[in-house]
């Protein structure tokens, strides 16, 4: 979005893998065509791991017409980090939990393919960018020269209004809730929607593992705060129930960070 | 278990309530939301009603592409002067079902109004916004987008 400084930029939103995901880069002199490629990647991850398209490779896994070892690379190694996953976060973050009796490791596609579409900006020389992708969001650099990108977490129970405004300059913020898209997380015990959280906000270095960590935080319920305090390198904000927030230490430098 | 503990800090709910949205000008929200029951529309729908060379940045109105949400359509036109936006109004906004289009009902004008607080510089981005409010912006977006281009 061009601003008062006049840098153009470059700015495309497609739907996607079932969300809107805008890309927001505030660079000048970016070759264009590096939005083209970035899409086309995201694309050909949804036609690999879409469990909505029959032919896709995780599909095909699930219905048994393709084992483990056959698939691509892309494939095993999202499975592998699921599995790592798995064990970080007690069985909370499960690829097997979403849909009974098979693989389902859309919940670290997203994160895992944002963070590649990140690399190609990176390699096409922006520096300053954001990727939103369903209200998970990647980002670097500073969108203007005084001030990082401002983040506004949704407030999970008045959608006209913000939680918490985070300023930042590299990293990725995930938000994990049952407000949005339903109750699309379950607590892989009890296979039900956890009870006492409103939303999980998981701010670090990258996407893929805040997601994750965001999406466990929230399954644990009101065990999850004190889970994200153990957490190396990634800073939460949990909102419980009667709107008590609870943040690690670090949530609180990041949201206060101001321009110097 | 108490070290992990004493690590959490509980903040107040004014926190919560940092920002508030409806603090836009009346006149933004007065038009009742447009629901369409028909088939989606089509997206090939770049209406540019104006264009105006002013300093300091595009101006014109554009309609946004036609995002699609779990529950249902979202495409809104966005108007920019010198760059800023003035105006958002929702094309189409269509639930699958009864309960959608009321909750897009609700959610169309608080959409709006937190729209243009976002595009006033305030935010840049939003971390886990509803189905809606996402295909909400990634419609304005593309709006604005082609305003820009055009």
């Amino acid at each position: 979005m061009p601003d008062q400084t006049g840098i153009q930029g470059l700015h495309r939103v497609e739907h996607l893998m079932g969300m809107p995901i805008g890309v927001d880069v505030r660079d000048d002199g970016i070759d264009p065509a590096i939005l083209d490629e970035l899409f086309d990647w995201l694309r050909s991850v949804d036609a690999t791991f879409s469990t909505y398209r029959p032919d896709s490779e995780i599909s095909r896994l699930n219905a048994g017409t393709l084992r483990r070892a056959d698939a691509g690379p892309h494939v095993r190694a999202v499975l592998d980090r699921c599995e790592t996953l798995r064990h970080q976060t007690g069985g909370y973050f499960d690829a097997h939990a979403v849909i009974p009796g098979a693989i389902d490791p859309t919940g670290l596609v997203k994160g895992w393919s944002i963070e590649h579409a990140a690399t190609l900006l990176d390699c096409a020389g922006a520096r300053a960018y954001a990727i939103n992708a369903g209200g998970d969001v990647r980002l670097r650099g500073r969108p203007r020269p005084d001030h990082g990108w401002r983040v506004g977490i949704q407030h999970p129970l008045q959608r006209d209004r913000i939680a918490a405004l985070l300023e930042l300059d590299d990293g990725a913020v995930a938000t994990s809730g049952a407000y949005e898209r339903g109750h699309h997380i379950v607590t892989p015990r009890t296979r039900r929607s956890p009870t006492g959280v409103l939303s999980v906000t998981v701010v670090g270095p990258d996407l893929a593992t805040a997601d994750a960590y965001a999406t466990a935080a929230f399954a644990m319920g009101r065990d999850g705060p004190t889970w994200t305090a153990t957490l190396d390198g990634y800073e939460a904000m949990t909102i419980l129930t009667d709107e008590t927030v609870l943040t690690t230490r670090g949530f609180q430098r990041a949201a206060r960070r101001r321009p110097c | 278990m108490r070290h992990t503990i004493a690590a959490l800090l509980v903040t107040a709910v004014a926190v919560v309530l940092l920002l508030n949205f409806k603090a836009s000008p009346p006149q933004l929200t007065g038009t009742a939301p447009t629901t369409t029951t028909a088939a989606a529309p089509a997206r090939t729908s770049a209406a540019k009603a104006r264009t105006g060379a002013a300093a300091g940045g595009a101006s014109g109105t554009a309609t946004g592409e036609l995002m699609q949400h779990q529950y249902g359509d979202v495409q809104v036109q966005a108007t920019l002067r010198n760059g800023q936006l003035t105006d958002v109004q929702t094309v189409a906004i269509d639930g699958v079902d009864g309960h959608s289009q009321q909750i897009d009902s609700q959610a169309e004008p608080l959409l709006r109004a937190e729209a243009l607080q976002a595009r006033s510089g305030s935010i840049d981005t939003i971390s886990g916004a509803t189905y809606t409010s996402e295909a909400y912006i990634g419609s304005l977006q593309s709006a604005i987008d082609k305003v820009r281009n055009a």
